[in-house]
């Protein structure tokens, strides 16, 4: 019986199972709302859409979001329209001021909490603008407001967790699941064929897989009961997560620097085909037991003599290494799972120690977004007053949701384009329901069969994600214009001017972002980059480490921002996008807080060779961020190998070996001369 | 069990209190359960959590008319 609930089923059946849960809860919205005779029960419905998504846990965090965001605005408009009603320029002011508070506050928290701000922002906007007419009904209409919200967002999230609930942590049990078979077939391929093309587009997907990883964490402290909420357990994940990527590719490039010379060698083969082995052994283990115990370095290491040894040496440590992170990541898994599981001391010890990671934000751009919503505010109150225009608080409305809604982007007209895109697409259809279907209907039951296939086409276009966005766009204006209420009512002409006031103010946002907060994408990738940059120039000038899993967690973040915006982007030539590689930031960073470690416990003249590494990298770095030419490489490059030369004189410890593996990590990453590119230049 | 609660100007209605009282009660007993590592005996913990959730509405509205005359 329990495997019908297993998590892995087919990915149609959940889809299915979505959609129809998600249209069981409208109709249980839309049902209660007309029972309760409520005001506006449309305003139910789209908010079961506004936070169905596939996951349970994603689906109850946004409703407890939404829910929150919506006490406080419509709190805040019992409290500002009163004494404001009578001066319209100071309410519009005091409107513009809030909303672009709460947007600054929002773009500066780049968690899914931001949904608390961005609503509380233009929740007052949608009441205090609809009943400035009527100044009286603030109180009503606030607590409708939150009435139906709250009845919608509780349908949803009763259904999405009773019906068939897909959690985080099964997903991300699966996720882990293809990872580690992708990355048994790759050391596979990397073994029988070194130079075949296939591995690049394998190394390529493996790459999207480990980044695919990180955004199913973020919802496990709002899933079901089953799920261990350990926020320990979940933020050593994240950080063993963050490892993969940059141990990956180090293999990758010792690998690529290994065939590029000579070949791989036999004794090198065979302990990668050990590698591959235990990799199959963990992804053939269905549950903690069967997984193969963590590797010793010096289970597959061996001291190499000259470049070419030191860099097999290098590749298998990190290969030990990519292997222990995965090992651990599933056992963290099996433990977010609700398993027993028994860690072993490191990662007990870093479990203990973990700590929340803040992450990369931009305050300056926090700013221009708020200032952006509050002038688009300013500027559809001053066409609304001046021009009249009986409709022109919807205008209002319209055009602080476009811009809060998306304020988080680098090009946010683009977005608030496709969205009146949609509503002109969904328009005609809301108004053959309205005028042909709809006065037709007689009852709860005739009226939920009209609706079921538009809105089961919505939801299922929810479950794939290059539609969600248009579905979600589709069903708000489809129930929008539906206004669905008590009794049928129609007026073709207000339809129109609602409509059209919606789109005009859109519209106004859309220049106003045009005009305040069009950022290039590349330029903003390579602010971040530059941020980045900094960072590792100061780790390796301070000679202290910080904590680690922090800025380990912070570098990986501006890592995926930046290669977000990178890879959207078409026209970026291609020396740009290669010195913009926040991985290999990561990489150096990593690299440079293992020779900190062995530098504090090596004798004299070790510990000088390591800090003449250490200063070069420092001054590379600092030469990046300023957007200089650096002529530092001769002396980086002379003094890593000052440093293997030092390191290999010694008995080979795992000290030593890990200090060897960091300084030949830095010499293929800064070695070749093409990364000195000072990237500012190649852009203006 | 019956009318609203006047909380300064506010009527609020009772069954509001009662289903807040309640969610609050079942939070609490969630966090217990689960340190006791309850839910491995689960079989569909959603569903459980809303059978929890009733009865713990159940109880709240028994003992506050049983206060409130």
């Amino acid at each position: 019986m329990s495997h019908l609930l297993s998590p892995r089923r087919s990915a149609c059946f959940n889809k299915l199972t979505f959609a129809t849960g998600n249209v069981a809860a409208i109709f249980l919205a839309l049902y209660i709302a007309f029972a309760r005779n409520l005001e506006r029960p449309y305003w139910a419905m789209f908010s079961v859409f506004i936070v169905a998504k596939p996951l349970a846990g994603a689906v109850r965090s946004k409703a407890v979001f939404r829910l929150v965001g919506t006490l406080v605005g419509a709190s805040v408009a019992v409290f500002l329209v009163p004494p404001l009603v009578q001066s319209p320029e100071l309410l519009c002011a005091a409107m513009a001021v809030w909303v672009g508070l709460c947007v600054c506050v929002a773009v500066l928290d780049r968690t899914p909490r931001n949904y608390v701000p961005t609503l509380a922002g233009y929740t007052v906007a949608i009441i205090a603008f609809s009943v400035v007419y009527n100044p009286v009904t603030v109180f009503d209409t606030a607590v409708s407001r939150v009435e139906e919200i709250s009845l919608g967002i509780v349908c949803a999230a009763l259904i999405h967790s009773l019906f068939f609930p897909r959690n985080t942590a099964d997903e991300l049990n699966d996720r882990l699941d293809t990872a580690i078979t992708a990355i048994t077939a790759w050391i596979d391929a990397a073994i029988r064929e070194p130079n075949k093309a296939d591995n690049a587009a394998a190394a390529q997907r493996l790459t999207q897989l480990m980044t695919n990883l990180h955004t199913a964490y973020t919802y496990i402290p709002y899933e079901t009961s089953n799920v261990r909420r350990s926020t320990q357990l979940v933020r050593t994940l994240q950080n063993r997560l963050a490892l993969l990527l940059p141990l990956f590719s180090n293999v990758q490039a010792g690998l690529a620097e290994l065939t590029a010379a000579d070949g791989i060698n036999a004794s090198v083969q065979a302990h990668m085909e050990r590698a591959a082995d235990i990799a199959r052994r963990m992804g053939a283990a269905r549950s903690a037991a069967d997984l193969p115990g963590p590797i010793a370095t010096s289970q597959l290491a061996f001291a190499g003599a000259g470049w070419a040894g030191q860099v097999e040496q290098a590749t298998l440590v990190n290969l030990v290494e990519l292997l222990n992170a995965l090992r651990d990541c599933r056992l963290l898994a099996y433990a977010i799972n609700g398993k027993r599981i028994s860690f072993d001391a490191q990662l007990e010890r870093d479990i203990k120690a973990s700590a929340g990671h803040p992450f990369h934000v931009d305050r300056g751009l926090a700013l221009q977004s708020g200032l952006a919503v509050a002038a688009a505010i300013l500027i559809a109150c001053a066409v609304w007053i001046g021009a009249a225009w009986p409709e022109g608080g919807v205008a209002v409305q319209f055009a602080a949701i476009g811009c809060s809604l998306f304020a988080s982007m680098d090009n946010p007209a683009k977005l608030i384009r496709s969205a009146i895109f949609g509503i002109v697409v969904a328009l005609p259809i809301g108004a053959v329901f309205e005028f042909a279907v709809l006065p037709r209907i007689d009852g709860f039951v005739s009226l939920a069969l009209v609706l079921a296939p538009m809105l089961l086409l919505f939801s299922y276009m929810q479950t794939i994600p290059k539609l969600e966005g248009a579905a979600l766009v589709l069903a708000i204006t489809f129930s929008g214009s539906l206004a669905l209420q008590q009794s049928y009512t129609s007026d073709f002409a207000s339809f129109l001017n609602v409509n059209s006031a919606e789109i005009a103010g859109l519209l106004m946002a859309v220049v106003v972002n045009v005009v305040f907060r069009t950022i290039d994408p590349i330029r903003h990738a390579l602010r971040i980059s530059r941020k980045g940059w900094k960072e590792v120039g100061a780790l390796a000038r301070r000679r202290q480490l910080p904590d680690l899993r922090t800025w380990t967690m912070q570098m990986f973040d501006r890592h995926g921002m930046v290669t977000a915006r990178v890879s959207t982007h078409q026209a970026v030539d291609r020396r740009v996008s290669a010195s913009m590689d926040g991985l290999k930031d990561l990489r150096v960073g990593l690299d440079v807080a293992a020779l900190i470690t062995l530098s504090n416990t090596s004798d004299e003249s070790e510990r000088r060779a390591l800090n003449n590494v250490l200063d070069a990298v420092a001054d590379v770095y600092d030469a990046k961020a300023a957007g200089a030419s650096s002529d530092h490489h001769e002396k980086l490059v002379t003094s890593i190998d000052d440093g293997l030369a030092q390191l290999s004189s010694r008995a080979t410890d795992n000290s030593a070996l890990k200090g060897i593996t960091a300084l030949v990590g830095l010499r293929l990453d800064l070695g070749s001369e093409v990364e000195l590119h000072p990237a500012g230049a190649l852009i203006v | 069990m019956k009318g609203e609660i006047n909380i300064g100007g506010v009527f609020l209605p009772c069954l509001l209190m009662i289903a807040v009282g309640a969610f609050i009660v079942t939070a609490i007993l969630k966090k217990v359960l689960r340190r006791v590592e309850f839910y491995r005996f689960v079989w569909h913990s959603g569903l459980f959590d809303v059978a929890l959730y009733a009865l713990a509405m159940w109880s709240v509205a028994i003992i506050t008319s049983s206060i409130t005359p």
